[in-house]
């Protein structure tokens, strides 16, 4: 058996032994459930109409306001945005599933919204706008008249 | 929670990043849409539990669905070289950043060797 003959190869085998501790310290024992499906660095958005107002629902884990660009350019809502690397310095990777991505995705509305009454909110690293449709493709309540 | 809401929804593992230093593990994971009050950590014995409730989708109709409603759980081996009396947890923007620090008696010591 050869010994390790210089630093180089000590190194290496140094990180041979902590990926061996590491992998008791810490260790999966039961995913419960389906893993989150990859999603290629899209995010996954959900698009619900609510009657008066169009909802979308994008999630954004670890993405800031300042990394996020929504834009609503005629009967097109375009989401534009980046999540950047989170690696902390001086940390050994054990186990990487999470990835930084940038991504550029635009959905053709199905109706007219009113430009002037759209909101968009951040919480939770879930992006939600709600764009509320224009007054004449509301529903409306038609009174039955009883005779 | 009801047995009929815990039947209706899926659970899914959340994506996590583990990393290590002399210290401590760092564990960090994917959680969009929980917030502080949703999410529940355990050390028991020798495993790390997450737990996570996500809010709820907008009601309506749905024009398409990519992320169904569903709620977050992982349990993970973690030896007794964690102190568990240490661990904290931060909430961040959807993201979970977990420290978990090593006892100090076991975090690397360089020993001295002399020459006999």
């Amino acid at each position: 058996m050869f010994g390790y003959r210089n630093d180089f190869d000590r190194t290496l085998a140094i990180m041979d032994q902590l990926r061996r501790r590491m992998d008791r310290v810490f260790d999966d024992v039961d995913r419960s459930g389906a893993p989150e499906p990859a999603t290629g660095g899209v995010p996954p958005v959900n698009f619900h109409d609510t009657g008066n107002a169009l909802v979308l629902q994008a999630d954004l884990p670890g993405v800031r306001e300042a990394d996020l660009d929504i834009s609503l350019e005629k009967d097109v809502l375009t989401l534009a945005g980046q999540r950047k690397s989170d690696v902390p310095e001086g940390y050994a990777a054990y186990r990487q599933e999470r990835a930084p991505f940038r991504f550029s995705r635009s959905f053709a509305l199905p109706v007219k919204v009113d430009p002037e009454k759209t909101s968009a909110v951040l919480q939770d690293g879930v992006l939600t706008v709600t764009l509320e449709k224009a007054p004449e493709v509301k529903p409306r309540q038609i009174a039955v008249a009883v005779r | 929670m009801t047995d009929n809401q815990s039947r209706s929804r899926q659970t899914a593992a959340p994506r996590v990043d583990v990393y290590e230093n002399e210290k401590e593990i760092l564990l960090v994971a994917d959680l969009p849409g929980v917030s502080k009050d949703a999410l529940t950590i355990q050390a028991e014995g020798d495993t790390l539990t997450l737990e996570a409730r996500r809010s709820d989708p907008a009601t309506g109709t749905a024009l398409f669905q990519e992320s169904p409603p569903r709620d977050f759980s992982r349990s993970f081996g973690i030896s007794p070289r964690i102190d568990r009396d240490r661990i904290e947890a931060k909430l961040e923007d959807g993201v979970l950043y977990l420290h978990l620090p090593k006892h100090p008696a076991l975090t690397p010591r360089k020993i001295p060797v002399r020459v006999g």
